[in-house]
């Protein structure tokens, strides 16, 4: 393309591709002031300062809707710009309050820096200030209109990127109002994009509400959001060791997530404020924990360890690390496992789903490991989202596969079991009977095949590959499939066929396969639609399963497996295990080791007698919790870090107080695969000590001294695991890298298989099972156990923000059902199973399908694993727990 | 929840593909939603933008920009006068105090039996021939004191 | 020099007299030094001493918590805490001035758009413990009330 040659404020500037002025200006470092205009918006030009002049123009015109074209002569700081802009500031101060020094964005509002330079002192006109109440319908944010200069970004953010339009422009002229609809805010989902992008301070958020100013921040730290999967980069800003606000990327294109934040990452933050904290490391004694001091209770761990490891051999000790613990944290304590005690009993807790499809995608495509970027989900064609609820499990992924559809016109097909809040955005709504997810995606494979949409120079190449997955398919016909999910014949066929022509077309899965029983099977079959269809190795296409934590990805990779060593290499190959015993300077143990359901029912059986629990809350988060508890009680010891004291660690025997995220460096590894490092924003709270501090500690008391700086640790695991190789804290600045990183290319990789898959890596042969129905005539109804958009467990239920707007457990349930058992919006309902009940408000909602009840998954006095029992997949050894069957009555 | 009519649907969807953006077609439908209802009420504005298909905020602010769409009951004749500059010089102001006279009532007000709403408007375009205003959709210029008695007489 | 007059000066000490000459013209003239702290100074109105926080006449404080001056402190010796009250207005919960490093610059009070932060005459600021030179709210409060109605710095 011809390059542009254009001339701003004498500097002469050549551009590759037309764009308008103040982009232009922006790359020879001149600021073009504008309120209206952002990068990822459309243009809007209403805010009038933007002004410059062109050579040539008899008036200024607007920098924001004004393409450069080749030889323009721009000046954005002349006197007759500058006069322009004086009179726009004139009229947008006439109604403003000039309240800065009670307005929270006094230091950092735009409206203020241009008065302060351009700014009339003096107005001419004689008008009376607008009287506008402020708006505190929202939970979380506050809106005051008197202070808006009306640029409409918050309306056109709501609209453009979270895809929900809740706000718009009432009124006109001064009277105008950036307002929902009535004023109701039920379709808001607090993701606080309109507040991270108002120029001024007309949103506010009303947990920050009067209480910092910019130049109270002490430490501004850039790390990664520890909720969910997706490995947000967001900044946490803290005053005398508190968190006080996190803060986005205001150019929105910074990380994984570029800028956006859903409600958990941008509210979310004051739960290491808390002064439910642990401070000091405390052991039980006849019942009653004392508290205890850090040489003690880690002697004391040693020596009871040790005790315990001669008396009833390694194997009677098993360790489980949970999913917000750092990549380096998880190297650790495998470490910790193999070399100090001598067994293979570590697991973590992706084991609740993620494993499943790590395993599946390494029998595929030999890589166990998302195929692709959540960003590049937005070039797809169409996308297949399967059980996952990819709006409120893992916002961000949500928004790409939104911009896929918003922006590119994407074809989005919603496969769920229950309520899916990406609905509104598909073009097809598939709902299955939940239990036949297998059924349904071999019915896909059917139907591509059926009507030869496969991609056949592929099969061409892969001939035994194509040839088995079609055998496979081969009994799951329209009507077949349409009998077993209930879903017709004909939106099989229709999904189908949107899915195989578009190219590229993607996957998105999340635990409504991996948690299912065959869920390995099902995440295959997933992987093998999106190889016959021709989408592996593609930008925009592939496959992406989605993790649930921050740190279930790194875990895994990094070795907290009882089958896998770091890298996913098998224990129970001799060759890997002497590599890294020499490394370790140890010999490893071959048997592979009990999986986290194994070790809780070795526990009850008293074949496992200690427990080394690291931010996990087995006691809350495994199902069948009143038996876990029970096993859990058995153990003769129980160690347990955790920030809190959680259930889990009510039970222990040694509780350690860990650090939270924003007081610890340390990696977290999302579900794209890539590498980011969280830095510290704040001292250590208490007496509290980042988790890999504690395991080395223990372990240099049980004779194996270990370093635990993380930067130290990575450069082991770089060695030690070959995915992360050549990853270092040095290659991870400036937003992380994708495993696999090559070094010559100083880059990590983006889109695996480019190069071409070659048939499957794995020559496995499992099935996705029989989908049985799982409700019945005893338990008519199927409860779907899932997150909630505001919480995530633990940590969340101390955090303000959330809780403002979801404060506790609601049985959603379809409006037919409801009536049918004469159950109201906020009544009382008991959900019962064949293990337990549970009783909570009901909340009727349309978006929940008829015989599915909604279970939150997160709140202390409703625990979802009440209701269910602990079964195991055969195998992945995951407890199969997302759907269970229960009845519902009124209480 | 209101229910639009089924003509009313079936002219928004007529209506829709004239239109190369289906969002278009959203003011024609809240002008038909208010021809059937009088006026739109929140809910009215949520069930036009559910038969055009956007979303109801933007509805709302389509609805709360334009004046001429009745967010409040109105009566059954809506006296819309206008009152700028050309207007005034010939007499507008008077001829309002003389309406409000006679109604009884005051600019932006309805009378009690429901017959009449007053409303002050912006330029509706014939300076040449001012004092102009607008009773439903017939319009009425070179208004006197006497005239207006007239028309309100036979209304 | 000759010898004799070098004899004469040695023995009437002539250089100590010579000396000496200022102190004994300056013995009998009034003393220009203070007796302090018997006798303490004038200080004049704009004079920089110890901070006050004004009210209003109603007895409202006047701070609003905008933190400018804590901003503004080159020594960064003003701590301010704040929350939202019930009515979502701003509330200081602490306002703290650590005396022991504050330099007596007055910006603070430049930088106060309400003018509730001023200087006053205070200036005898010594004492035993450091804690009792943190001037906490209610203590700047305090010696505000003292200076009502008189004249201060920034008045």
């Amino acid at each position: 393309m011809k390059t542009i040659n254009v001339v701003i404020n004498g500097i002469p500037v050549q551009l590759e591709r037309p764009m308008n002025i103040v982009e232009a200006a922006k790359r020879v470092g001149i600021h073009v002031p504008h309120f209206c205009y952002h990068k990822e918006l459309t243009i809007y030009a209403g805010c009038r300062i933007c002004m410059v002049e062109v050579k040539g123009k008899p008036r200024p015109v607007a920098g924001c809707s004004t393409i450069m074209s080749d030889g323009m002569e721009v000046f954005t700081e002349s006197e007759k710009v500058i006069a322009a802009r004086k009179g726009v500031l004139e009229l947008q101060l006439l109604h403003h309050p000039l309240d800065c020094p009670v307005c929270d964005k006094g230091g950092e509002c735009a409206l203020q820096d241009y008065a302060f330079k351009y700014g009339a002192a003096q107005t001419r006109f004689i008008e009376n200030k607008r009287l506008i109440p402020v708006n505190y319908n929202n939970p979380l944010l506050e809106r005051n209109m008197e202070r808006c200069v009306s640029c409409k970004r918050c309306v056109r953010i709501c609209a453009e990127i979270q895809g929900d339009w809740v706000l718009s422009d009432m009124n006109r002229g001064s009277r105008v109002t950036m307002e929902s609809f009535c004023g109701d805010e039920s379709e808001c989902v607090h993701c606080g994009h309109c507040l991270s992008n108002c120029p001024v301070g007309a949103i506010q958020s009303r947990l920050y509400k009067h209480v910092g100013r910019p130049w109270y921040v002490d430490t501004e730290a850039e790390t990664i959001c520890p909720y969910c999967a997706d490995g947000c980069t967001m900044t946490l800003q803290t005053r005398e060791d508190k968190v006080l606000r996190v803060v986005s990327d205001e150019t929105y294109s910074k990380g994984a997530n570029r800028g956006s934040l859903c409600v958990r990452g941008r509210f979310g933050y004051d739960f290491p404020n808390s002064n439910e904290r642990l401070t000091t490391p405390l052991v039980k004694k006849d019942g009653y924990f004392v508290e205890s001091n850090w040489d003690e209770a880690v002697a004391h761990v040693a020596k009871r360890l040790s005790e315990i490891k001669s008396a009833a051999g390694p194997d009677a000790i098993g360790a489980v690390i949970g999913g917000r613990n750092t990549n380096e944290e998880a190297y650790l304590l495998q470490k910790f496992m193999r070399t100090a005690v001598g067994t293979n009993n570590i697991d973590n807790m992706a084991r609740m789903g993620h494993i499943n499809a790590l395993n599946a995608l390494e029998a595929a495509f030999g890589v166990a490991g998302s195929t692709n970027q959540i960003k590049d989900i937005a070039q797809a064609k169409a996308v297949l989202l399967i059980g996952n609820d990819a709006a409120t499990e893992n916002p961000i992924t949500g928004l790409a596969i939104k911009k896929a559809v918003l922006k590119g016109g994407a074809k989005l097909i919603v496969a769920d079991a229950g309520r899916n809040m990406m609905t509104k955005h598909s073009s097809q709504r598939l709902t299955y009977r939940a239990g036949s997810e297998g059924e349904l995606v071999m019915g896909l494979i059917n139907a591509v095949f059926a009507t030869n949409m496969h991609d056949a120079d592929l099969e061409a190449k892969n001939t035994s590959v194509f040839d088995k997955v079609r055998a496979k398919a081969g009994k799951y016909t329209p009507a077949y499939v349409s009998e077993k999910t209930g879903i017709p014949a004909e939106d099989i066929k229709r999904a189908a066929t949107v899915f195989a022509n578009a190219k590229p077309a993607t996957i998105v899965f999340g635990k409504g396969i991996t948690a299912t029983a065959d869920g390995f099977g099902k995440s295959l079959a997933l992987a093998d639609l999106a190889f016959i269809t021709g989408n592996v190795g593609k930008p925009g296409g592939g496959i992406n399963p989605m993790a649930s934590k921050a740190g279930e990805q790194g875990a895994c990779d990094v070795g907290a497996l009882p089958d896998r060593l770091p890298g996913y290499r098998k224990v129970s190959s001799a060759e890997d295990r002497k590599r890294l015993g020499g490394l370790w300077k140890s010999e490893l143990p071959e048997n592979p080791g009990m999986t986290v359901g194994e070790m809780v029912e070795a526990a009850g059986a008293g074949k496992l007698q200690a427990m080394y629990v690291v931010g996990a809350n087995l006691a809350y988060e495994l199902p069948d919790t009143k038996n876990t508890v029970e096993y859990l009680k058995k153990l003769k010891f129980l160690v347990v870090h955790d920030i809190f004291m959680s259930e889990t660690a009510q039970l222990a025997d040694v509780v350690f107080p860990a650090a939270t995220f924003a007081e610890k460096s340390g990696t977290f590894t999302n579900s794209e695969r890539r590498v980011q490092r969280i830095a510290p924003a704040m001292k250590l709270q208490g007496g509290a000590r980042p988790d890999g501090e504690i395991i080395a500690a223990v372990s240099a008391k049980m004779g194996r001294p270990m370093d635990w700086e993380p930067a130290v640790v990575m450069e082991k695991i770089s060695v030690s695991t070959p995915i992360y190789a050549g990853i270092t804290y040095d290659t991870l600045a400036g937003g992380g890298v994708q495993w696999p990183y090559y070094e010559e290319m100083k880059s990590g990789t983006a889109v695996l298989h480019a190069e071409g898959v070659t048939g499957r890596a794995d020559n496995t042969d499992a099935g996705v099972g029989e989908g049985a129905a799982l409700a019945g005539k005893v338990f008519p109804f199927v409860a779907d156990i899932t997150v909630s958009l505001y919480h995530s467990g633990t940590t969340t239920r101390r955090t303000r923000g959330p809780n403002m707007v979801v404060g506790k457990a609601l049985a959603g349930m379809n409006p037919s059902d409801a009536s049918g058992l004469g159950i109201a919006d906020g009544d009382t309902v008991v959900v019962r199973s064949s293990t337990g009940e549970l009783r909570l408000p009901a909340s009727i909602d349309k978006a929940v399908p008829s015989g599915v009840v909604h279970i939150p998954a997160h709140f202390a006095d409703v625990c979802a694993g009440t209701i269910t029992g602990l079964v195991l997949d055969p195998a992945g050894k995951t407890p199969v727990a997302r759907y269970w069957p229960v009845a519902v009555t009124k209480a | 929840m209101i229910k639009l009519s089924d003509k009313t649907i079936a002219a928004i969807e007529e209506n829709a593909t004239r239109y190369p953006d289906r969002n278009s077609v959203l003011m024609f439908g809240l002008w038909k939603a208010q021809e059937e209802l009088g006026h739109l009420s929140p809910e009215a504005i949520e069930a036009v933008a559910e038969a055009v298909r956007v979303p109801r905020a933007k509805a709302q602010g389509v609805a709360t920009y334009h004046s001429l769409y009745w967010k409040k009951p109105v009566g059954e004749n809506v006296i819309m006068l206008c009152t700028n500059v050309a207007c005034t010089l010939m007499g507008a102001e008077t001829i309002l105090e003389h309406i409000e006279n006679r109604l009884g009532i005051k600019e932006g007000h309805t009378t009690p039996d429901g017959k009449f709403t007053l409303q002050e408007v912006e330029c509706i375009g014939s300076c040449g021939y001012g004092p102009a205003m607008v009773i439903n959709e017939t319009f009425y210029f070179d208004l006197t004191i006497n005239k207006i008695d007239d028309i309100l007489a036979k209304l | 020099m000759s010898g004799l007059e070098k004899f004469i000066k040695t023995i009437f000490f002539w250089e100590i007299l010579k000396g000496m000459k200022l102190t004994f013209k300056t013995m009998f003239d009034k003393p220009v030094t203070r007796l302090y702290p018997k006798e303490k100074p004038v200080v004049p109105p704009v004079s920089r001493g110890l901070h006050a926080l004004r009210r209003h006449p109603n007895g409202k404080e006047m701070c609003i918590a905008c933190g400018l001056c804590a901003a503004y402190c080159p020594t960064r010796c003003i701590n301010i805490r704040t929350s939202e009250n019930p009515d979502h207005s701003k509330a200081i919960d602490v306002y703290e001035i650590e005396i022991l490093k504050c330099l007596f610059c007055g910006y603070c009070v430049e930088a106060c758009p309400v003018r509730a932060l001023t200087m006053t005459q205070e200036y005898e600021l010594a004492s035993y413990t450091r804690e009792s030179l943190l001037y906490t709210k209610a203590m700047l409060l305090a010696n505000g009330d003292r200076y009502v109605g008189k004249e201060t710095h920034f008045d």
